[in-house]
């Protein structure tokens, strides 16, 4: 298929706005379809296939609860080419294969504008590869669109695959006997969102802290949910009937209605307005879920301030009461749809940019915070319709406070800098030339995979060898990481594994970011972890730091680490984000979480310690 | 709330009419007999209770004697013989009969294949205790650990007389609610044991494992044929066959008792047992959900707490699933098949294509291709289906067990004997539901779950003191009897030897951090199905009971523990 002409700019394909729910019901039948335009493959990409497969995903329509292995739609037929892809259609699986593609691939390239660089899918360990097994990097996410029968959809880290499910309904009002999970763009965005997360900090989906898993399961639906405000015209037309009001419950502030209404008959899953924030709640909130649900409406919250905000004068132009009963002027609901969009793009952008300014293990939600705050001051130092304060307010609102700092004021929730921490910084400038790290800037994935797993082996070498001449060097920045790396007489004995303690260096990343002003921003992002042998009983733990044998296998991994993020411009390092290792009031908590497990509580115990590892992001949990 | 302790208040007046009975047929009637218990509400028609156990004659109004409670050991299962004794006359109770089931071989489960011959012996040695006549079984649920021993004991439990049973009213055919989670529990069996008998599917896989191993808690699963496999009935002449289900059991003790003397429990009712109905039992669960008032709730006022979780159509999909996998099943149908048969396309296990089962399309090479390379053979997803028949046989489960009769028996003195089955969390959860009369008159004062627990002497530890049956805040804790003790229907060993790859040390029962908790609690006043006689005998010195244990099974290894009471 070369040809002399130009490549088109873009891909578009049909997609259902929202399910097929929407598309059955007259009220909403005007914003039921949308189409997603991709941008078209650039040279050094993989050419989009059969399948459909490209440079990130490959879709396999294999059904084994039914036996059937469904044809796979090939997008660059011409009949395709010339209709912007399949109809939107429920019966036919290959609709569902572009749907799922189409979905998934959006909310890869909102992370990667976001974040300044190339989407990379979380490395597989094999066990069975080299002597001691080692980590493979794994190209292009699965998606199995037909994966399972029952109400469920999950992103599963064994298979680093995103499978989805379908069911019979149970309820009328779905208004389908055969519910997709393919076919929801909440869910199949919820699920490609935790693939990318996992990709970007593979210690998240671990369970450290009530916070922990709550906060992926979070995150997810951040994402599904603001994305919901690209749909001009579904936004138009709630904009128009409400007055101007976005706090009204409707499609828009809901996820997965036809999942909901076909597995409990409720309307959304989840629903992100219409609780008025409780302060208290989150302290009484322990399922993932739900408390992941806290942090959503939070954001959602600042969202909301800040739309109002953006748009009060437009409403006062017009002449109108934010949600008074009464029609917009279509030109004035054009403008509010137009804010609203702007505003959604603005708010999931700040939440994606936090994500590099997050500690690599046990995220909590305050962190989240001081992340958004932090990564958008560095970004755009001027705030000029008051976002940060918007989001410290919602923030406090529903009772997500942030440790150790002095107030909930942008300023304080800032994170420190090396200076502040530690009184000096620790990196000299000439370190980093020293190391000798590749940070040009690539563009194919392989390339780029390559290459930061040579300046991942780099950056740990480096860390790993003694400073030849000055131990002060290497004690300042284990002090910095807030983990052990040398040789030495240690407090601590059960970091240890074989020969001595372990670090292991997560990512080495280079990004450019650019601001609303033309404010480029070139940084370093470099994850350093490792980890602890934990013991339920304090007694055990004792002994495995003192370096006592235990006879037992540690009941659980503890990790410390850190996130450093060095301003390339002038090689500087700018934050300090870490755990420490040695952290004893946090292993305590990890301790108590495990005992009482899904924070239940209720009965005296989880499931048995080395059980198959249940799917942690399942949209719906097994046996509960 | 308020129409529920009405329905109770009505049962208990439904009691003192029938006791009036009572009284008139024994002055009426000469013959010997026993006064069983009264039964609850839900079959008007009972007529004055009848037995035919012990003499009557000269037992004091006053509730005197002796209550024990006699649990045969060495088993992973339930099976209680409660007494009370005035002289020579004793009211007979038992309370569940069963072990584990053993499947597979003798060599990788020694110690649970002990479990039949262990449950056999006990039988015999319970026929002569209760002279082959009871005045009550309690049947607490539908689970082979609890049951089973008629099955496996059948020969010796023919002659057995029994005047009355109690079951929880799940059990019921005359209630609307009840069979309808029957039935679909009925239709969730059949299902999954069509998969689980299905030669296509590997049965070694993690997620078929679980099927069958939670199959066996509803009937024999050996020999594995149409008839096996947790849903055999009756043999035609009424007689529980090698495999019967607990179902059959169900219905063989409701024959053996006759249909009017079958009484169907619900929660917040009070009924009487022990010479001359002595004595109160509170009925604590199962719930009684109204499954219409489940639906309205408002699910953003905070999540409705679901007792029974199996959903319709959770069961529809399984039996979608074993019509298109499950031996000699046909070519697809359409029913079964989410999408029309133009988009069809079948395939084997190595990705070749099928051409029978009407295959319209051809398959894409080179996605197949992609689909079955070799190193990528983590990332398929043959089997991730079954994690829907694993879900529901789970959930299932946790339903059957949430059926638990809990019953909460009391004494003259107002101590209670805490029996609740295989109760867990929502069972649990669902005693404070109501209040129980505190007495026999009509508006009468109230008591709370609370108050109830508070007066426990003695627990049955609930699933063999697993993690998820004795709920902790609003269970144990509430337990504060200092005389508190305990039994556990427990073999470590048993627990142990079920396997799976995902639980490589079996089950964990009892539950550490539950027997540590216990072991607080009751001052190490617990007896175990494998305890050691002579620890136990040491820590029960300073017992309100007094124990006792049966001739040695083994040497050193008794066949039953009793502790009795003396009132």
């Amino acid at each position: 298929m070369e040809s002399d002409y130009p490549a088109p700019s873009a891909r578009r394909l049909r997609v259902y706005a929202f399910d097929p729910q929407t598309a059955s019901t007259l009220g909403s039948i005007g914003y039921a379809y949308a189409t997603i335009s991709l941008p078209w493959e650039e040279p050094w990409e993989d050419r989009l296939e059969i399948g459909p497969i490209n440079e990130y995903l490959e879709v396999i329509d294999v059904d084994p609860a039914s036996g059937q292995f469904y044809r796979p739609v090939d997008l660059n037929h011409r009949h395709l080419l010339a209709q912007d892809g399949l109809t939107p259609s429920e019966g036919n699986p290959q609709f569902h294969q572009q749907m799922v593609f189409a979905v998934a691939m959006k909310v890869i390239r909102l992370f990667e504008r976001a974040l300044g660089r190339k989407v990379i899918w979380a490395p597989r360990w094999n066990d069975k590869s080299g002597r001691a097994g080692r980590y493979e990097p794994v190209r292009k996410l699965r998606v199995y669109p037909h994966a399972l029968r029952e109400a469920n959809a999950y992103y599963s880290r064994e298979k680093r695959a995103l499978l989805f499910g379908y069911f019979r309904s149970a309820h009328a009002s779905a208004g389908a006997s055969w519910i997709f999970t393919a076919l929801s763009h909440d869910i199949i965005a919820h699920e490609t969102t935790h693939a990318v997360l996992d990709g970007l900090h593979r210690r998240y989906a671990e369970a450290t802290s009530v916070d922990s898993l709550a906060f992926h399961e979070a995150f997810a639906d951040i994402v599904a949910l603001f994305s919901h405000f690209t749909l001009t015209e579904a936004v138009f037309t709630h904009i128009q009937n409400e007055g101007g009001a976005l706090d009204r419950v409707g499609l828009l502030s809901g996820l997965a209605q036809q999942f909901a209404a076909g597995t409990s008959g409720h309307t959304s899953l989840r629903q992100y307005v219409g609780s008025e924030p409780d302060p208290d709640l989150l302290a009484k909130t322990t399922e993932c879920h739900d408390r992941g649900a806290i942090l959503v409406a939070a954001v959602f919250d600042a969202f909301l301030t800040i739309f109002g905000k953006r748009t009060e004068d437009l409403l006062r132009i017009g002449g109108v009461k934010r949600g008074e009963n009464k029609r917009l002027d279509a030109d004035l609901a054009a403008r509010l749809t137009r804010e609203a969009a702007k505003t959604a793009d603005h708010v999931l952008r700040m939440c994606m940019r936090a994500l590099d300014y997050m500690p690599p293990v046990d995220v909590r939600f305050g962190e989240f915070l001081r992340g958004i705050i932090t990564a958008d001051n560095d970004l755009v130092p001027v705030d000029t319709y008051n976002y940060r304060i918007a989001f410290a307010e919602a923030f406090r609102g529903r009772g997500i406070m942030v440790e150790d700092c002095l107030s909930m004021s942008p300023d304080n929730l800032l994170w420190e800098s090396p200076e502040q921490m530690f009184g000096r910084n620790p990196l000299d400038v000439a370190d980093i030339e020293e190391i000798g790290l590749d940070l040009r800037s690539y563009y194919a994935r392989d390339e780029i995979i390559e290459v930061s797993e040579q300046n991942r082996y780099l950056v740990w070498d480096w860390l790993c060898r003694p400073h030849p001449t000055k131990v002060s060097v290497d004690r300042d920045w284990e002090k910095a990481l807030g983990v052990y790396f040398m040789h030495r007489q240690r407090r601590l004995k059960s970091i240890d594994w074989g020969s001595g303690p372990k670090v292991e260096v997560h990512s080495v990343r280079a990004t450019r970011r650019s601001g609303p002003d033309g404010q480029d921003v070139r940084q370093l992002v470099i994850e350093v972890a490792q980890r602890r042998r934990g013991y339920l009983d304090p007694e055990d733990q004792e002994k495995a730091d003192r370096g006592d044998r235990v006879p037992k296998k540690p009941d659980f991994i503890f990790r410390g680490g850190a996130t450093l993020i060095i301003d390339l411009r002038e090689n500087r390092l700018r934050y300090v984000m870490r755990k420490r290792i040695d952290d004893e009031d946090r292993l305590q908590e990890q301790r108590e979480l495990l005992a009482s497990p899904d924070g239940f509580g209720f009965t005296y115990l989880p499931d048995e310690a080395g059980s198959r590892p249940r799917e942690p992001f399942a949209m719906a949990h097994r046996g509960q | 709330m308020a129409k529920k302790t009405k329905a109770a208040r009505k049962q208990s007046a439904g009691v003192a009419k029938k006791k009036a009975k009572v009284a008139k047929a024994k002055s009426a009637v000469k013959k010997k007999r026993a006064v069983p218990a009264a039964g609850g509400s839900s079959s008007p028609s009972t007529p004055g209770p009848v037995g035919n156990a012990g003499s009557r004659t000269g037992v004091p109004a006053s509730a005197g004697g002796t209550v024990s409670i006699r649990m045969y050991r060495g088993l992973l299962g339930d099976f209680f013989f409660v007494k009370h004794s005035v002289g020579a006359t004793a009211f007979k109770m038992l309370i569940d009969c069963g072990v584990l089931q053993c499947i597979g071989s003798k060599a990788n489960k020694p110690v649970t294949s002990l479990g039949k011959q262990r449950i056999i012996a006990g039988a015999d040695d319970f026929m002569k205790a209760c002279g082959g006549e009871l005045d009550l079984v309690v049947a607490t649920h539908e689970h082979y650990d609890h049951l089973s021993g008629f099955i496996l004991a059948n020969d010796i439990f023919k002659p057995l007389k029994i005047a009355k049973v109690w079951m929880a009213w799940t059990e019921d055919r005359t209630d609307k609610v009840a069979n309808g989670y029957r039935n679909k529990k009925g239709r969730a069996l059949a299902a999954l044991s069509a998969l689980a008998r299905s030669s296509a599917l590997a049965a070694d896989s993690d997620e078929m494992k679980t099927v069958t191993n939670l199959l066996q808690f509803y009937g024999g699963i050996d020999p594995v044929g149409s008839d096996g496999m947790a849903v055999a009935r009756r043999k035609s002449n009424g007689d529980l066959s090698g495999n019967a289900s607990c179902e059959a059991v169900l219905e063989w003790l409701r024959t053996k008792a006759g249909p009017n003397n079958v009484s169907f429990l619900k929660p917040g009712e009070v009924v009487r047992w022990g010479l001359r109905d002595a004595f109160r039992a509170y009925v604590l669960g199962p719930p009684r959900e109204d499954a219409k008032k489940l639906r309205q709730l408002d699910p953003s006022k905070g999540t409705a707490r679901e007792v029974y979780l199996a959903k319709g159509e959770d069961v529809e999909t399984v039996i979608g699933l074993a019509a298109l996998h499950g031996d000699g099943a046909g070519p697809p149908r359409p029913n079964d098949q989410p999408f029309v048969p133009l988009h069809w396309c079948p395939y084997g296990p190595n990705g070749e294509r099928l051409k029978k089962n009407g295959a319209k399309q051809k398959l894409n090479a080179e996605v197949v291709a992609t689909y079955t390379k070799a190193d990528a053979k983590y990332r398929r997803i043959d089997i991730d289906w079954l994690g829907s028949a694993e879900n529901l046989a789970l959930k299932i489960d946790g339903d059957v067990n949430n059926t638990s009769l809990a019953l909460g028996l009391e004494l003259a003195d107002r101590r209670v004997l805490l029996f609740p089955g295989d109760a867990q969390v929502g069972n649990w959860l669902s005693w404070g539901d109501q209040t129980y009369p505190a007495d026999d008159s009509k508006d009468g004062p109230k008591l709370k779950i609370d108050e109830i627990l508070a007066r426990a002497v003695f627990y049955k530890v609930g699933h063999h003191a697993s993690h998820n049956a004795t709920l902790r805040e609003r269970g144990l804790e509430l337990m504060t009897d200092p005389r508190l003790c305990a039994m556990i229907p427990v073999v470590e060993q048993t627990a142990h030897e079920q396997v799976t790859k995902s639980s490589p040390n079996g089950w964990s029962m009892p539950y550490g951090d539950l027997y540590k908790r216990l072991n607080e609690l009751t001052g190490g006043r617990i007896l175990r199905g494998d305890g050691e006689a002579n620890a136990e005998k040491s820590k029960f010195k300073a017992s309100i009971f007094r124990l006792s244990y049966g001739a040695d099974f083994k040497a050193g290894d008794p066949l039953w523990v009793e502790l009795a009471l003396d009132l």
